[in-house]
């Protein structure tokens, strides 16, 4: 893995807004000065983790599951049915994204955001299109747009009749709306009818069931939107007694993954697993412990409240809102820096499958909203 | 045998081991073939481009804000005074003139003014607004 700084295209800012990446100019999110070379190895190694540790999330989820383990996760009970179901059913599930460390080989599982990962157009289309100007020869491990397509066009038998499927987002922030937007696109390029509404506008009849306001019966609703925020909201109690009517994708035991405590029960379940840190909880902040490790909140965002801690002394904190569940406590995966530059690897799954890579490098050792993206390539 | 000696029969043999070798050993790529946007996710771009310009941020001349709370339908609609009335105050601290409709301040003030109307018996608002003034993705 090698950083090279390089020379962005000339007409960069007209071609990737014409690609959808409106947002690029949030916190100079977006920059096409430097881009990561791997080696096939090296990528292979990659997908072998991320498929690796998929396998193990699915014996977490199906632990916690059988053993009831609700309140270690934090997760109300009235849900618990809901999301035992959803698993049993093995109902349809679009994506993900492993935040993995990448240490000269030495691969380590950071967090899971199976719930409602974002970065993905940057991952799937932008980056693409940036290597088919930089190097159309070379490779990228990035067929998620492939990969979406195909398995749309799976998912497809499953949803609910009549077959429409309505993409929802929360207002006005333009890279959840564009990321929304892509998959929607893809759905519709599979041959789904789909629309779109923001999730304040999904509507409750009185015998709770899910409609548009025009009254029009939500029968399959994407959400770019938290389980863990919509079990806190009034219309939440009703998924449960809606499930037969309203699918939801992605489907509710991602609330078991997208939850921190998930890596207590991978280091639990997998102690000598090597992509796998030691994780324990902790329903307090830490506030001594040898070592190098990193504190984070059950239920976080962004990177929000975490600290990182070497050898007694704060190496780098974030504040935040988060933490009312307690914490987990990760051991410190080593980063390797590049010119001051800390990158993150963040690796698609589609369907289970690994699917592509983005990288996302931060100038502190945390990986938060202000981290910037940088395209890859292999040859 | 030198290649004079390479009759057509051969020559296509050598092609063939050579392409079939070539078929073995490269492995095939990990990016897309290719990679098409249609058009609901271009008519997105075109909406969200054509409204770049819709939303202000609202401030008077003195540069400030001057926002008000209205409790209805049990939770806090936030509104924005810009012009000659009020404007629904989005989560990004901004307010669309063209979008939203706008309220006189006696009309805001009233107990029976309803911010977001919802039809036909269905209510709306009881999800969705854990997101703040950020998004829900990560």
């Amino acid at each position: 893995m090698k950083r090279h700084v390089i020379t962005p295209r000339i007409d960069w800012e007209r071609k990737i807004k014409e690609q959808g990446f409106l947002f690029y100019k949030n916190e100079s999110y977006y920059t096409e000065t430097a881009a990561y070379e791997f080696t096939a190895s090296e990528v292979d190694q990659i997908e072998a983790a991320t498929s690796d540790l998929f396998d193990k999330c699915i014996a977490v989820a199906d632990y916690v599951i059988k053993n009831d383990l609700w309140d270690e996760f934090f997760i109300p009970r009235e849900y618990a049915d809901l999301i035992k179901w959803s698993w049993n059913e093995d109902m349809p599930s679009f994506y993900g994204r492993m935040d993995l460390a990448y240490n000269n080989g030495d691969i380590k599982l950071l967090e899971f955001n199976a719930d409602t990962p974002t970065s993905l157009l940057e991952a799937s289309v932008i980056q693409w299109y940036w290597l088919m100007d930089f190097d159309p020869k070379t490779d990228q491990f990035n067929s998620i747009h492939e990969k979406l397509l195909a398995h749309m066009q799976l998912c497809r038998k499953d949803l609910y009749k009549p077959e429409v499927l309505t993409f929802c987002c929360a207002p006005d922030n333009v890279e959840d709306l564009m990321t929304t937007k892509y998959l929607q696109d893809i759905a519709s390029q599979a041959g789904i009818a789909t629309d779109f509404i923001y999730m304040d506008e999904i509507g409750l009849d009185d015998r709770g069931e899910f409609y548009k306001k025009d009254g029009t019966p939500l029968g399959n609703i994407f959400k770019l939107y938290p389980y863990e925020w919509m079990f806190h909201e009034e219309f939440g109690k009703y998924l449960p007694g809606s499930r037969e009517s309203t699918l939801w994708i992605e489907p509710a035991y991602k609330a078991l993954w997208s939850n921190k405590m998930l890596l207590v029960y991978l280091h639990r379940l997998f102690p000598d697993c090597k992509y796998i840190l030691p994780a324990s909880y902790s329903a307090k902040e830490v506030t001594s412990k040898p070592g190098k490790w990193v504190q984070k909140p059950v239920y976080s965002r962004e990177g929000a409240n975490v600290k990182i801690v070497k050898d007694g002394i704060i190496a780098e904190q974030t504040d935040g809102e988060y933490g009312e569940e307690g914490y987990i406590i990760q051991d410190y995966a080593e980063i390797p820096c590049f010119d001051g530059n800390y990158p993150i690897i963040g690796s698609w799954l589609i369907g289970g499958v690994p699917a592509g890579m983005g990288i996302r490098e931060s100038s502190g050792l945390i990986t938060n909203n202000t981290s910037r993206f940088v395209a890859h390539y292999f040859s | 045998m030198d290649s004079s000696q390479i009759n057509n029969g051969d020559l296509i043999k050598i092609v063939f081991i050579s392409i079939a070798k070539k078929y073995i050993f490269v492995k095939p790529m990990k990016k897309s073939q290719n990679i098409m946007l249609s058009a609901v996710f271009i008519a997105a771009i075109s909406s969200c481009n054509n409204h770049q310009d819709d939303w202000t941020y609202g401030a008077g001349a003195n540069g400030r804000v001057h926002d008000t709370a209205v409790y209805s339908n049990g939770r806090y609609h936030y509104y924005r005074f810009y012009g000659s009335g009020w404007y629904l105050l989005h989560r990004n601290n901004m307010i669309n003139m063209i979008e939203d409709g706008v309220a006189t301040t006696s009309e805001i003030s009233s107990p029976s003014f309803v911010p977001r109307t919802a039809s036909g018996g269905i209510r709306t608002g009881g999800v969705g607004e854990g997101a703040g003034h950020g998004g829900a993705g990560e």
